[in-house]
């Protein structure tokens, strides 16, 4: 139950975090902007103080952040319903299905927002289709940046001599360190690459796009560092809660968790104040913002860019920061393709989580071998390769995973059984007898389909 | 100096980056000596292939308006060559532009106002 508990609060955190920041920027921040509300592009001539054009689309904001605020409520509801779930592979299950249907409702909202307003639009001035113009500042090109590489390079240096000391004194984590300084140089590259963007066009002025541009690169670029410092800390965590984990487990458990969660909100406000830093900057040029066509047609809900006719793999996003995919290029398509097969594998791994959680786990002797059966698991040990077995009322405390899956049923996988290392589990948490087998230099806690099972088994191994 | 590039029409790209080159230098928008953007720079920021960019500005060079140097790329020549007339392929533009005129029922003197006009714009 504690452990439930504590699961739900991994979920739950970050969900209304991230949950409450892309509806501010979705829903909240669109009604302060002049030129696009809800991705639909705002003419000079509708443009505040035009009061007749303002007068019909603010009942609309009001009414699309009252949805907005409805659908928190209904979704506030079914969080308190999956907190009350008794199986933990019950509430993962509702959690990933929760966090799609936040995203829907999220975008179903701002593209309720973007028909409505983009209607109205058309009573004033029709959508046309004219060819697609590009903007490009020749004096500013590739000149513009707002990224110093020094404190980035300071910064990987402490990461990589980090990771090299840590990885010395504790070498059962050292992979791990090394991935997380290869996540740094990820995170320092897509800083580079950020920088080098091209850069928006959004005045006939060259100074004002000039200075537009350098304000939001250097914001991208302390975001970014600030990213990378705060990861710094992660091998130092994973270090001490580790070695924590060593002498007390639960108090181990609880480090690992509340560092995790701890690390997440932190990555949250990150970006959070990356949102809002831009947001400040947009609102600060948008009285200069006059350049740009209405190509509201190639925008699709305000959010996805199709547009045949433009050359351009990546265009300026409409709503969030960056930039974002021309769907009609076969680059476009590739990305939108693999995302689909990553949420199609979501549910795959969803079903095959559910599956696996309610198949029973099978035990048995079969010709010479003592076969362990559940799904994709296929543990087999030879009977001439047991040296000794014993049955066993319980396990021996602390068990600590290395490698596998520890769900309200099984134990499944590699751990650390007392002070033992490298022990084989295949074991339901609900039994009452555990057989343990010493074989071919390793340790194997089995369970049949019940104790019955169990006992049989061990009666065929002696 | 902005450029416009509209795409999906008759005139390709690289003539477009072309003539509004030209425009920004008669305009005074791109001075002399002012340095351009490197070819790679400036294919990122229009969203074009290298070759596309590469190609205007080697038109720009063969017609004079640019030079490029290897280490120092490419920049606004300092002086232009004054020739004092219009070449070639600008006086049959210019035939096919006066013969719309005509034909859309425009008189002479309408025709210079309008250039008149246009020739202002540009100066200032």
């Amino acid at each position: 139950m504690k452990l439930l508990c504590l699961w739900n609060l991994i979920f739950l955190l970050p969900f209304i975090s991230v949950s409450l920041l892309t509806r501010w920027f979705m829903i909240w921040a669109e009604a302060g902007r002049e030129n696009v509300i809800f991705g639909a592009s705002i003419p000079v001539e509708l443009r505040w103080p035009n009061q007749e054009f303002h007068r019909q689309i603010e009942p609309i904001i009001r009414r699309i952040r009252r949805r907005c605020w409805q659908t928190l409520a209904a979704e506030a509801v079914l969080v308190l319903l999956i907190c009350l779930l008794p199986r933990m592979f019950l509430a993962e299950i509702f959690w990933m299905l929760l966090i799609f249907l936040d995203m829907f409702l999220t975008f179903f909202l701002y593209g309720c927002g973007n028909r409505t307003i983009r209607r109205i639009k058309a009573l004033y001035k029709k959508e046309e289709n004219r060819p697609q113009i590009v903007y490009a500042d020749l004096t500013n090109s590739g000149r513009v940046h707002g990224l110093h590489p020094l404190p980035f390079a300071g910064v990987l240096l402490v990461n990589l001599v980090l990771t090299v000391c840590l990885g010395k004194s504790q070498p059962d984590l050292k992979p791990a360190f090394w991935a997380l300084m290869g996540c740094q140089c990820l995170i320092a590259l897509f800083s580079f690459f950020m920088d080098r963007l091209r850069n928006r066009v959004i005045s006939a002025d060259s100074a004002v796009n000039a200075n537009y541009n350098r304000a939001r690169k250097k914001v991208m670029a302390k975001a970014m560092l600030e990213l990378m410092i705060l990861s710094t800390c992660l091998p130092l965590a994973i270090g001490a809660a580790y070695t924590v984990n060593q002498g007390n487990l639960r108090l181990g458990e609880f480090a690992s968790i509340a560092g995790f969660i701890a690390y997440f909100l932190l990555v949250i406000l990150v970006i959070a104040l990356l949102a809002y830093r831009m947001y400040q900057i947009d609102r600060k040029y948008q009285g200069q913002m006059f350049l740009g066509d209405d190509d509201d047609a190639h925008w699709i809900w305000g959010m996805f860019y199709y547009n045949p006719k433009d050359s351009r793999n990546m265009v300026e996003k409409r709503v969030g920061i960056g930039s974002t995919m021309n769907l009609a290029r076969p680059a476009g398509k590739w990305a939108m393709a693999f995302l689909g097969l990553v949420i199609v594998a979501v549910f795959v791994f969803l079903g095959f989580f559910a599956v696996e959680e309610t198949l029973p786990m099978r035990a048995q002797v079969q010709e010479d071998e003592v076969v362990c059966r559940q799904l994709i698991v296929n543990e087999r040990i030879r009977k001439t390769d047991v040296r000794d077995t014993e049955l066993l009322e319980q396990m021996p405390e602390p068990i600590v995973r290395t490698n596998g899956s520890a769900t309200d049923e099984y134990l499944k996988g590699t751990f650390r059984v007392g002070q033992e290392k490298g022990c084989q589990l295949f074991v339901r948490r609900d039994a009452r007898v555990i057989l343990r087998i010493r074989a071919d230099q390793k340790t194997y806690y089995i369970t049949g389909e019940n104790d019955r099972l169990t006992e049989e088994l061990y009666r065929q191994l002696q | 100096m902005i450029l416009r590039i509209e795409e999906g029409i008759d005139i390709p790209i690289y003539q477009q980056i072309r003539n509004q080159i030209v425009y920004g230098i008669s305009s005074g928008e791109l001075a002399a000596g002012e340095q351009l953007p490197t070819v790679r720079a400036l294919a990122a920021e229009i969203g074009v292939n290298v070759m596309t960019v590469s190609k205007a500005y080697q038109t720009l060079k063969a017609e004079g308006y640019i030079v490029t140097e290897r280490k120092r790329g490419a920049r606004v020549r300092e002086k232009m060559t004054e020739s004092k007339r219009l070449s070639l392929v600008n006086r049959r533009e210019l035939e096919r532009i006066i013969s719309e005129a005509r034909l859309s029922g425009m008189k002479r003197a309408d025709f210079i106002q309008v250039v008149d006009q246009i020739y202002a714009e540009v100066e200032s």
